[in-house]
């Protein structure tokens, strides 16, 4: 009988590196988006920055 | 561990602690300080003021979600290069500012200042949370505050040189300064040893004894759970706030006169000051509330009381002393998300990825100021203040009751559950059970 293969795999760098584009690099260029066609989100990136 | 060791370490930790709260008030005017710059730029160039401040969106949009990319290097090469890299950034950033002619150099000088203030950000937080599994809302909050405090005493120096030597000047002293100072700390940040962690009967709250990567914290769902929290009490906060000063003027506020101990100033100056404190004070003290009676416990109640304080703002605040005291309570329990969050996730997620994994946490700062246009809708909407604040005690409610009826039962099933399952990591710290 064939060995079944694990089925659960520890991540490695590079699927972590997509991950991270996906949350830090998309998200980014999204906002930067709004931010550049919508000017109350632009304005409330300025607010964020003197509260948070 | 042995006891010489352990004392190295434990001596060694706070000086750790202090380093870290250096770099991090050395890059606190790249955000802070920014609003003392744009006016005498006005001045100098003639732009408009939105134009200007397109640079400090862009800073905080790179500030803001490098962290998690930022985060995901320091664990795996250690603080030191990632704050030298910060610290360069900051003097660049500052050079760029002092020397630009045209918008798009002041744009370039916001992004190289993103990067800059999110590397050190990430890092030194990271870098408490890993020193301190004892203490992490503390000593998490103590560093986050740091990055105000920082502001705090140097914005007097900053705008005098500004009014005696002009902006320009300004810009290229503080640069070369804040450079400096953080380029030589970076020589000595760097991450705990196993053997330079306190003893596992020292630690009050639940925490995983797997270091759990950022691929694997993003599937738990106690991870969305804080997300969502977060998400909630900052676009909260942040969509009454974004009323205060219309608020202010409306109400007659802004006119208005107070006497505080024998000092009298402007009501809004006032108030002013007073939420900056608080909201700086709240980061250390619920984040060591929390280290004693829980995370989900503390953020239960502050998420509460910010409720209680935003309704009372909104609609009690009427008066001067009102409007400063419920708005300084509102930043209060406002500011902690920076200190419960960060300590949350090195519980739940460990040590060994803490910088990335809060790094992900924090981008929510972001995602919330989505939200923020929300309010001037609703405003407009309903010809009423009262919707906004209706809607941000809303939020934080949902939030205090997540944290108690879902987070917390969360916590305590995943962190007591048997290990079945290998470590990702070396899991050196100890399963605890304590207060969830």
């Amino acid at each position: 009988m064939p060995t079944e293969l694990p089925v659960r795999t520890r991540s490695t760098q590079a699927s972590e590196l997509e991950l991270i584009a996906l949350v830090s690099l998309l998200p980014w260029c999204v906002s930067l988006l709004l931010a550049c066609h919508v000017p109350a989100i632009a304005q409330a990136f300025v607010l964020m920055g003197q509260f948070g | 561990m042995s006891v010489a060791s352990a004392r190295t370490g434990h001596s060694n930790r706070w000086v750790q602690l202090v380093l870290g709260i250096i770099c991090m008030a050395s890059v606190a005017n790249l955000q802070y300080g920014w609003t003392l710059f744009v006016l005498p730029i006005q001045h100098q160039w003639g732009w408009s003021k939105a134009e200007i401040q397109v640079a400090f969106s862009i800073f905080i949009l790179l500030e803001t979600w490098l962290v998690p990319f930022e985060g995901w290097i320091v664990d795996r090469i250690g603080p030191r290069w990632m704050v030298l890299a910060g610290g360069v950034g900051t003097f660049l950033a500052w050079y760029v500012n002092s020397k630009a002619t045209s918008l798009g150099m002041f744009y370039l000088g916001g992004a190289i200042a993103g990067f800059a203030g999110g590397a050190v950000y990430g890092t030194c937080v990271g870098n408490a949370l890993k020193w301190f599994p004892d203490k992490r809302g503390l000593c998490g909050g103590l560093t986050a505050a740091g990055f105000g405090a920082g502001a705090a005493i140097t914005i007097a120096p900053i705008r005098a040189m500004i009014q005696s030597s002009g902006y320009q000047h300004t810009f290229l002293f503080f640069g070369i300064l804040y450079g400096v100072i953080i380029v030589i700390v970076s020589n000595f940040i760097r991450a705990p040893r196993v053997e330079e962690l306190p003893d596992v009967s020292n630690i009050k709250v639940l925490q995983s004894s797997e270091d759990v990567p950022p691929s694997q914290a993003v599937r738990s769902p106690i991870f969305w759970i804080m997300y969502l929290m977060f998400f909630l009490v900052a676009a909260g906060g942040l969509i009454s706030a974004a009323q205060l000063a219309p608020i202010a003027k409306e109400r007659g506020i802004a006119d208005a006169t107070v006497v505080i101990f024998g000092l009298s100033m402007p009501a809004i100056v006032a108030a002013l000051t007073f939420h900056n404190i608080t909201n700086g004070v709240g980061r250390p003290l619920n984040g060591w509330i929390s280290d004693h009676i829980g995370r989900a416990n503390m953020m239960a109640i502050a998420f509460g009381i910010e409720a209680i304080a935003l309704g009372a703002f909104g609609f009690f605040g009427v008066t001067a002393m009102s409007f400063i005291v419920t708005d300084g309570l509102v930043f209060l329990f406002w500011g902690d998300i920076f200190s419960l969050f960060a300590a949350t996730v090195g519980d739940a997620f460990g040590r060994k990825f803490v910088t990335v994994n809060y790094g992900i946490m924090y981008t929510a700062k972001g995602v919330a100021s989505l939200l923020v246009p929300l309010g001037n809708v609703l405003t407009h909407a309903t010809g009423s203040w009262h919707a906004v604040y209706a809607v941000g005690c809303g939020m934080n409610v949902v939030a205090a009751l997540l944290g108690f009826f879902v987070l917390k039962p969360v916590i305590k099933a995943r962190l007591a559950r048997p290990a079945t399952e290998p470590a990702f990591a070396e899991g050196e710290v100890g399963r605890r059970h304590a207060v969830g």
